[in-house]
């Protein structure tokens, strides 16, 4: 029988983590469970395999309001995300894209570390972070690294995690943006794995576009920050038809979708568009 | 394992392999069997139960998450001599029940929402009750049990002020 260990603390994670990687065992954290579960019931598990339950973590669910930042634990579920109030006033995308998840059943057990730790391309949170330039805080041991999202993932459900090394914390910077807009396209309403996800933040002033953060989910085999299409509708008037119908095609350009099973290349690239037309429309009315 | 834990108000203890589910504990160990496996990935709600007040998919939580912890089933919403929680009356006098199967989640995540929000929109029962689905009704008998339920509780509530 593999093993599943109870951890209390942070540090016990650690100490766990590491032991278990020294024995060669593949290290799985049990936190929210709502994808670990569904893919070990599936199969999809490696073995030899330790459980490190770390659902009583207190100290992981943490979310700390700084002068700058906004730093969650990564224990913190998305209902908690949603409901907290330094999240609503300061990282708005993020909650935004945190409603999307799932359903209220699993949100109120899916962490944010587990969403970022699982990598997949399709993963709602993901392009809301990445638009929101956030960082995370790897630890392995009594050692820590800090790393920018955008250095995380190295493919569809892959990462730069090492063996035993887990998220304790991921912040994003206190920003000025005052429109934004989390969009997904699913097969249901709820209960829905993305096949195009596109999160955009911006500061509009007077009628234009100040600065702008987008990131496309499930359009590549990680998630993708379109700057291009950024540097196109940065400074750009919202009803500039022409900077904003190059925007659009930028962005079609910028991803890298492709046919899967959930839907096609094509649709993908068309509906990005679409997207990005309806998210400046809304941005353009007062 | 042991695991120890309170269901519906009462405390329970089970044995456990680490990685039983907590849905499987309670059907089998603890044979509260109103809470059902419908697909067993926690995308149809048949399995809801609070968990600590907020409802959740059991069929996918590890059984020792449970330890220390308060669960409530649908078992323990009626009352004495199994008089019917108002939600569950609310549902029976719509026309809200055809097979039955999704009820148990759709009721818990009812009470889940009006402990929260004693007088919710359509969109926001719609909302809260989004993880758990329906192959019989179409929804719009048990949106209605909800609103109705509400509308039974919220007076009720008031009065206890």
């Amino acid at each position: 029988m593999e093993k599943y260990l109870i951890a209390a603390t942070a540090s016990q994670i650690a100490a766990c983590a590491a032991k278990a990687a020294r024995s060669g065992a593949k290290v799985y954290f049990a936190a929210g469970t709502t994808d670990l579960y569904v893919q070990w019931k599936e199969g999809l598990l490696a073995e030899p395999n330790v459980f490190i339950d770390i659902s009583g973590v207190s100290e992981l669910k943490k979310i700390k309001e700084t002068n700058a930042s906004v730093i969650i634990g990564a224990g913190a579920t998305f209902t908690d995300i949603i409901n907290n109030t330094a999240c609503r006033k300061h990282l708005e995308l993020l909650t935004e894209a945190a409603k999307t998840v799932g359903s209220p059943l699993i949100r109120n057990r899916a962490t944010i570390g587990g969403n970022i730790a699982n990598s997949s391309p399709a993963g709602d949170s993901l392009p809301a972070l990445a638009a929101l330039d956030a960082s995370l805080i790897l630890r392995r041991g009594a050692k820590r690294r800090k790393l920018p999202l955008s250095g995380f993932f190295t493919g569809p459900k892959r990462n730069v995690l090492t063996t035993g090394e887990f998220i304790e914390s991921v912040s994003a910077p206190k920003n000025d943006f005052n429109f934004c807009r989390f969009l997904k396209l699913g097969s249901r309403k709820a209960l829905a794995i993305s096949k195009i996800s596109l999160a955009a933040a911006m500061r509009r002033q007077k009628g234009a576009i100040t600065s702008i953060s987008i990131a496309a989910g499930a359009v590549g085999p990680t998630v993708i920050r379109c700057r291009r299409t950024e540097e196109i509708l940065s400074g750009a008037r919202l009803d500039d038809a022409a900077k904003i119908a190059l925007a659009v095609k930028t962005l079609a350009a910028e991803i890298l979708p492709i046919d899967d099973f959930r839907s096609t290349a094509e649709y993908r690239r068309d509906a990005a568009s679409a997207l990005l037309e309806k998210i400046l429309a809304d941005a353009a009315r007062p | 394992m042991k695991i120890n834990f309170r269901l519906n108000g009462k405390a329970v203890s089970a044995d456990c392999d680490p990685r039983n589910t907590l849905l499987e504990i309670i059907r089998e160990d603890l044979r509260h069997t109103g809470a059902k496996e419908g697909c067993g990935k926690g995308e149809c709600g048949a399995c809801t139960v609070l968990f600590d007040g907020k409802p959740v998919t059991a069929c996918i939580i590890p059984a020792a998450q449970a330890a220390g912890h308060d669960i409530v089933t649908i078992e323990g919403l009626s009352g004495k001599n199994s008089k019917l929680h108002p939600i569950q009356q609310a549902f029976v006098e719509e026309g809200a029940v055809q097979c039955g199967f999704c009820i148990p989640g759709m009721v818990l995540s009812a009470k889940a929402l009006l402990d929260e929000n004693p007088s919710p929109d359509e969109s926001a029962i719609r909302e809260a009750l989004s993880g758990n689905l329906c192959r019989c009704t179409g929804y719009i008998k048990i949106f209605a049990a909800v609103k109705k339920a509400a509308a039974v509780m919220s007076p009720a509530r008031r009065k206890k002020k």
